[in-house]
C-alpha cells in the first residue's frame, strides 16, 4: 500500500514539474485531452464550464498564487464594471422626459460616480502591474508561493501579467464609456480573461468581443478544424525551426559584442529581427490556430510587417492589437481632450501654427511611445526606443511635404516597383536600428554595437568557417535561411491577398497529406531541441 | 446648423464625400480625420465633446454629427 502511494506521489511530482508552454510535448498532449473533451460536450454552457476549467489547469501550472491573483483581479474588475453598469441603468430611467441638454447635464452626473469605481479599480490593477514591473528593474527572484513572498524571497509575477492588464483596463473604459455592457456572468468574465491561448502572451483581445464568441460556440467542423491545425503547424515550424535557431547565432553576438564586429553585428541585428518576427507571429499562428480548432476568432496581431511602407504603416502591421489599444485609449482621449483642443487652438490663434500642429501630433504620440515602451521593459533601453519611435513618426508627419516637394523634383515613381521595395527596406532598417537599442539588455550595449558594427568589416567571416563557430553550424544555418526564404514566400502570397490554407485544402487527398505529414516531420526533425532548448521561453512571454 | 457641421467637416478634408450614411463603417473617415473633425466641432461650436460620443454612430453622417453637437450646444 505505501509502494502504492510513494508510485502516484512519485508520478505527479512528475508530471506536476513538467512545463506547460505551448511548444512543449506535455502542452500538445493537454490539448489533445482538452480538445477531445471539449467536442465531446454539445451544450454551450458544458462547453464554457471546461474552457474555464482548462484555462484555470494551465495557468494553476504557473503557480496557484499567481491564479489567486489573476481570479482577485477579474473579480473586482467585474464588481466595478457591475457597478457602473447599475449607474448607467439607473441613468436611462431617470432620463425619460427630459430634454437631451437635460439628459447631457444628467449623464456628467452619473458619470462622475461611475468614475470612482472606474478610477478604483484601475489603481489596483496598475498597482500590481508596477508592481511587478519594479520587480523585474531590481532584479528580484520570481517565487510561487504567497509564503515565499511573504518572507521576501522575491515577487510573485502572474503569467501574462501586461496582457490581462490591459485587456481588463480597456474592458473597464469600454463599460465606462458606454462602448460595452458589463458581463452578468462572473464564470464567463474569469473564462475569457483566464483563456489560455491568449493570456501568456496575447493578442490584447477585447473581452467584448470575446464575450459575445463565447456566448455562441460552434459545433465541431472538419474544415475550421483543419485549418486550425494547420496554422498551429505553421507556428510551430516558425518558432521551432525558424526563431530558436536563429536565436543561437543572435544570443552568442548579444551577450558579448565586444567579441565581434562587421558583418557579423550586421547580419546578428537583421536576423534578430526576423527571429523576433518568427517567434512572436510564429506564437500568434500557434494560439490563433488553437482558437479556430475550438471556434473562436482571436485577433490578428500581424499583417506581413515587413511590407509597411512607412513607420506608421509598420505599427499597424505589427504587434497589431497592442497599438489598437495604445490608439483607443491613449491616443484618441489624449487627442480629443476639451483641454488639449482648447489649448492647440489658443497657439494657432496666437499665429503659432506650426508650434500648434507639432504638439497635435507630439504630444499624444509621446504619451503612447513612453507607455509602449514601459509595457515591454523598465530599463532606460526601453524608454529611449520609445523615444525613438516617437520622434521618427512625429518628424515623418511634420517632413512630409518636404519629403513631396523632393520625390517631385527628383521626379521619382513611387507607384513603381523599385520604389516600393524601397519603402519596404528602409522600413525593415528603421525596426533593425530600434531592435539594436533593446537587444543587448543596456543602453551601453547599444553603444557597443555600434562602435563594433563600424570597428572593421570582418567579411572574410562569411567565407572562412569563422560564422559557423558561434553555436550554429553551416548546416543549421542553411535550416534556418531556407525557412526564411519558405516564411517570406508565404508572406509575399498573403500580402497579395492568397490563402495559403485554402489553396492546400483544394489539393487532392494524398497531396494534402504530403504537405501535413511533410509540415510535422520538418517540425520533428529540424524542431530546436539541443542541450540549450529552454521550452518556456516565447520571446514576449516575458511581458 | 447643419450647413456650419458640413462646412466644418469640409473645411478638414474636402475630398471626402459627405454625403455618405457610412463615414466610419465605411471607410471614408480615418482616425485621424476624425480626430480633426472632433476638435474642429468643438472649436466652431464652442463645445467640449466627451470622448464616449466619438463612435461610429454619431459621425457616420452629417445629420447624426448635427444631432450630437446639438446635444452639447
Amino acid at each position: 500500500m505505501q509502494s502504492l502511494i510513494y508510485k502516484i506521489r512519485y508520478l505527479t511530482d512528475g508530471i506536476l514539474s513538467l512545463t506547460l508552454s505551448y511548444n512543449t510535448f506535455f502542452f500538445l498532449i493537454f490539448l489533445f485531452v482538452f480538445l477531445c473533451i471539449y467536442f465531446l460536450l454539445r451544450k454551450q454552457k458544458a462547453k464554457q464550464i471546461w474552457i474555464l476549467f482548462g484555462s484555470v489547469v494551465f495557468y494553476a501550472w504557473s503557480g496557484l498564487a499567481a491564479l489567486f491573483i489573476v481570479l482577485a483581479t477579474g473579480s473586482i474588475v467585474y464588481l466595478a464594471a457591475r457597478k457602473m453598469g447599475s449607474l448607467y441603468v439607473g441613468y436611462e430611467k431617470e432620463k425619460e422626459g427630459l430634454s437631451p441638454k437635460e439628459q447631457t447635464v444628467l449623464f456628467m452626473d452619473y458619470k462622475k460616480k461611475a468614475k470612482k469605481y472606474l478610477l478604483t479599480a484601475m489603481f489596483l490593477i496598475l498597482a500590481v502591474w508596477i508592481y511587478v514591473k519594479a520587480g523585474k528593474l531590481l532584479e528580484l527572484d520570481s517565487v510561487a508561493t504567497f509564503s515565499e513572498w511573504i518572507s521576501g524571497r522575491g515577487i510573485i509575477v502572474p503569467l501574462g501579467i501586461s496582457y490581462y492588464s490591459l485587456s481588463t483596463i480597456g474592458y473597464l473604459l469600454d463599460v465606462f464609456w458606454r462602448k460595452a455592457k458589463p458581463e452578468k456572468n462572473i464564470l464567463k468574465l474569469f473564462t475569457v480573461m483566464t483563456y489560455f491561448p491568449h493570456i501568456v502572451q496575447g493578442p490584447i483581445s477585447k473581452y467584448d468581443s470575446m464575450l459575445k464568441q463565447l456566448s455562441d460556440l460552434p459545433q465541431y467542423d472538419y474544415k475550421r478544424v483543419c485549418f486550425g491545425l494547420q496554422l498551429m503547424l505553421w507556428g510551430y515550424i516558425k518558432k521551432m525551426i525558424i526563431a530558436d535557431r536563429l536565436i543561437i547565432y543572435t544570443q552568442a553576438v548579444f551577450t558579448s559584442p565586444e567579441q565581434f564586429a562587421g558583418v557579423e553585428i550586421f547580419l546578428a541585428v537583421v536576423l534578430c529581427t526576423i527571429q523576433l518576427y518568427a517567434d512572436f507571429s510564429g506564437c500568434m499562428d500557434i494560439v490563433g490556430g488553437i482558437s479556430q480548432v475550438m471556434g473562436i476568432k482571436l485577433a490578428d496581431n500581424f499583417r506581413q510587417p515587413f511590407f509597411s511602407k512607412s513607420a506608421t504603416e509598420f505599427w499597424t502591421r505589427w504587434h497589431i492589437t497592442l497599438g489598437a489599444w495604445t490608439k483607443e485609449y491613449i491616443y484618441l482621449p489624449i487627442a480629443m481632450n476639451p483641454k488639449f483642443v482648447k489649448y492647440t487652438k489658443q497657439l494657432k490663434k496666437n499665429g503659432k501654427a506650426w508650434h500648434s500642429s507639432f504638439m497635435k501630433a507630439f504630444v499624444p504620440l509621446i504619451a503612447v511611445w513612453l507607455f509602449t515602451g514601459l509595457w515591454h521593459g523598465t530599463g532606460w533601453d526601453y524608454i529611449v526606443w520609445g523615444l525613438y519611435w516617437c520622434i521618427l513618426m512625429t518628424v515623418a508627419k511634420e517632413a512630409k511635404p518636404i519629403g513631396d516637394k523632393i520625390i517631385s523634383l527628383l521626379k521619382i515613381n513611387t507607384e513603381k516597383p523599385y520604389y516600393q521595395i524601397w519603402q519596404s527596406v528602409r522600413t525593415c532598417m528603421i525596426f533593425a536600428i530600434g531592435r539594436m537599442f533593446t537587444v543587448t539588455g543596456a543602453l551601453t550595449g547599444c553603444a557597443v554595437l555600434w562602435k563594433r558594427l563600424f570597428a572593421e568589416h570582418r567579411l572574410w567571416t562569411l567565407f572562412d568557417g569563422s560564422l559557423y563557430s558561434h553555436g550554429l553550424d553551416q548546416k543549421n544555418f542553411y535550416v534556418a535561411l531556407l525557412g526564411i526564404v519558405i516564411m517570406l514566400l508565404v508572406d509575399i502570397m498573403h500580402e497579395k491577398g492568397k490563402s495559403i490554407r485554402q489553396s492546400i485544402a483544394a489539393q487532392p487527398l494524398p497531396i494534402r497529406w504530403i504537405i501535413y505529414y511533410g509540415a510535422m516531420f520538418a517540425i520533428v526533425i529540424l524542431g530546436m531541441y539541443g542541450p540549450g532548448y529552454d521550452a518556456s521561453s516565447f520571446a514576449y512571454g516575458a511581458f | 446648423m447643419r450647413e456650419k457641421v458640413l462646412a466644418t467637416c469640409l473645411e478638414v478634408s474636402p475630398s471626402i464625400d459627405f454625403s455618405s450614411n457610412e463615414l466610419v463603417d465605411g471607410g471614408l473617415l480615418d482616425s485621424v480625420t476624425l480626430v480633426e473633425i472632433v476638435t474642429e466641432l468643438m472649436d466652431v461650436f464652442d463645445i467640449e465633446i466627451p470622448y464616449e460620443e466619438v463612435t461610429p454612430e454619431n459621425f457616420n453622417s452629417i445629420d447624426s454629427m448635427v444631432k450630437l453637437v446639438e446635444k452639447y450646444v
